[in-house]
């Protein structure tokens, strides 16, 4: 039997639960069901159990492997990028004793603030062929240099360049921010110590830094991953018509070319990788709130 | 000496590269929504500023219903928010909740799982249920499918703030014989109420810039700004100037925002701007 004080706990939050299941549960269970094309909700599902979408999805020679092949690559590029950028500032900042306040603070997290379609938008500006970047890049390797013949598209490429340019500028703050943060709270004795016995920077990061700091950048990497994996805005506007980043595969399959037993198959996928990224990003958290 | 002087020169040619690297984005946003005149010949910098882009966008019915409808909807989505997690907030986060049941648990926890979660499919997901309740392309079906993005991010905020009450506070209170509701009015709110005004920012700030969802569940009928801004750029009108100039309707009240929580709340949460 509930005490009083359960039961009103219980009211304060059904609200919140009532929308949780009827927003994000029902939705779930309606896209599980979708991909085995047990339900009828949308055109093309046929009403009983089937594998066909699984089957259509992890077939090679299906365009779904390639889309999730290039949203990984291209995000693990940029995942890369964006923590290296953000590391390397973090390091730079910290042994320079340059502190994070005032404007500085505020000048970092804009990136972050950015919403993201204007931000797709200026990198589309930017990296165009009438762009500043796209015509300092002719005027460099083509003109210039002589490199290539003509200069390659930056933005709508099938190598997804702006998308990881752009990637990189929105989330190497988060990587900085979070480096920066985790190494404040590291015991400086130990890097005096190093010193003392004659240790150089290099080695003191190496030897110091890097391992305490350790779960800490595998939680960026994870956390930059995951928020690159998942976006709309930025593929959708920089990404090129094939090959395509998993978020925009599921958009054309569904909404576009109305294969939606694909479509759902798809986002099934999708969730489930996105989760896993989830659940890893939140054990090295824990790890890394542990050693700090 | 000339060796700290060239240790502050490298400090200052990073920090200058930094502010250069961060910065000039955002002022091509705003270059792009002045430039009246900006021939090929002449790519680095325009050859006439004015406010044209400003006009033709203020005078244009479509765009103007779309920035009511990105406003509105985002004031609303915010509001429903706040009175959804505010109480939730206060049983995850009081520390006088302690060891408040598995049930609760499994619903703080399950109120993280949007953050993880792709938006486009939430957006297909809700598709059929929506076409089946009459959702489609209404105003309280697009509010409804931003809060769902909203509601982690808000109630993130004010458990944070919840938990750094002491929990003499309200045992006091209730010695006294106050009533929850009571406790929740007179003692939290005023207490908590930076978290409160830091969770309906971020709540607003996420409608406000959203776009998956309401391509998907909103449009035609339902334009918002970042639909308008998408069709200046990726649909069959490319025209950056006056996308850049609708831009700053979502830029300059996004950042305005974040300075002032960053001002007067305080709070050290990050949260991204629209997906």
């Amino acid at each position: 039997m509930p005490s009083r004080q359960q039961l009103g706990n219980l009211l304060l939050i059904a609200p919140l639960t009532v929308f949780l299941l009827l927003m994000v549960m029902v939705p779930l269970v309606i896209a599980v069901l979708s991909s085995f094309g047990l339900t009828q909700v949308a055109p093309g599902l046929p009403g009983e159990f089937t594998l066909q979408g699984y089957r259509d999805f992890f077939d090679p020679s299906k365009p779904s492997l390639t889309a999730l092949w290039f949203t990984f690559k291209v995000t693990l590029i940029t995942t890369v990028i964006s923590t290296s950028l953000g590391l390397g500032l973090a390091l730079f900042m910290h042994f320079r004793g340059i502190p994070l306040n005032g404007p500085l603070s505020f000048l970092v997290k804009i990136p972050l603030f950015m919403p993201y379609l204007v931000t797709a938008f200026v990198f589309w500006v930017l990296l165009y062929p009438k762009g500043y970047i796209g015509i300092i890049f002719k005027i460099i390797f083509v003109e210039y240099f002589r490199l290539m013949e003509e200069a390659p598209s930056l933005v709508s490429d099938p190598f997804g360049i702006g998308i990881i340019v752009c990637g990189s500028w929105t989330r190497f703050p988060y990587a900085f921010i979070i480096i920066h943060g985790l190494m404040q709270m590291l015991d400086p004795s130990l890097e005096e110590a190093a010193r003392t016995l004659g240790a150089r920077t290099g080695l003191i990061i190496r030897r110091i830094y890097l391992p305490l700091l350790g779960y800490g950048i595998l939680s960026v990497i994870l956390l930059n991953f995951l928020a690159l994996f998942i976006a709309f805005s930025i593929p959708f506007v920089l990404g090129a018509s094939w090959p395509q980043f998993l978020s925009v595969f599921v958009y054309v399959n569904a909404k576009d070319q109305g294969n939606w037993l694909a479509g759902y198959t798809t986002s099934v996928v999708y969730i489930c990788v996105a989760l896993s990224i989830a659940y890893f990003y939140t054990r090295a958290l824990a790890r890394a709130r542990k050693h700090a | 000496m000339p060796n700290r002087q060239h240790s502050q020169l490298v400090n200052w040619l990073v920090l200058g590269l930094l502010a250069w690297l961060i910065l000039f984005p955002v002022l091509v946003v705003f270059l792009y929504a002045f430039a009246t005149k900006w021939f090929p010949s002449h790519w680095w910098w325009p050859q006439e500023f004015g406010l044209r882009w400003f006009e033709r966008i203020l005078t244009s019915p479509n765009i103007l219903s779309a920035m009511i409808n990105s406003y509105l909807i985002a004031t609303v989505a915010t509001l429903a928010t706040l009175a959804i997690t505010f109480p939730a907030a206060y049983v995850f986060g009081a520390r006088t909740q302690g060891g408040s049941g598995r049930f609760i648990q499994l619903v703080e926890g399950f109120s993280n799982i949007p953050l993880a979660f792709p938006t486009i499919t939430v957006g297909i997901a809700l598709l059929p249920f929506y076409s089946k309740l009459g959702l489609l392309s209404s105003f309280p079906g697009v509010v409804l499918a931003h809060m769902i993005m909203a509601v982690p991010y808000a109630l993130r905020a004010m458990v944070s703030s919840f938990l750094m009450v002491p929990p003499e506070y309200e045992e006091a209170a209730r010695n006294l014989g106050a009533s929850r509701a009571l406790i929740l009015r007179r003692i939290y709110l005023p207490l908590v109420w930076p978290g409160i005004m830091a969770g309906g920012i971020f709540a607003f700030s996420w409608s406000l810039n959203e776009f998956v969802l309401i391509l998907l569940l909103g449009y035609p009928k339902i334009e918002t700004i970042p639909v308008q801004v998408y069709q200046f750029v990726g649909g069959y009108y490319l025209h950056p100037q006056q996308a850049a100039t609708l831009g700053l309707f979502l830029l300059v009240p996004t950042l305005a925002l974040m300075l002032f929580v960053e001002r007067t709340v305080k709070s050290s949460a990050v949260v991204p701007a629209g997906g």
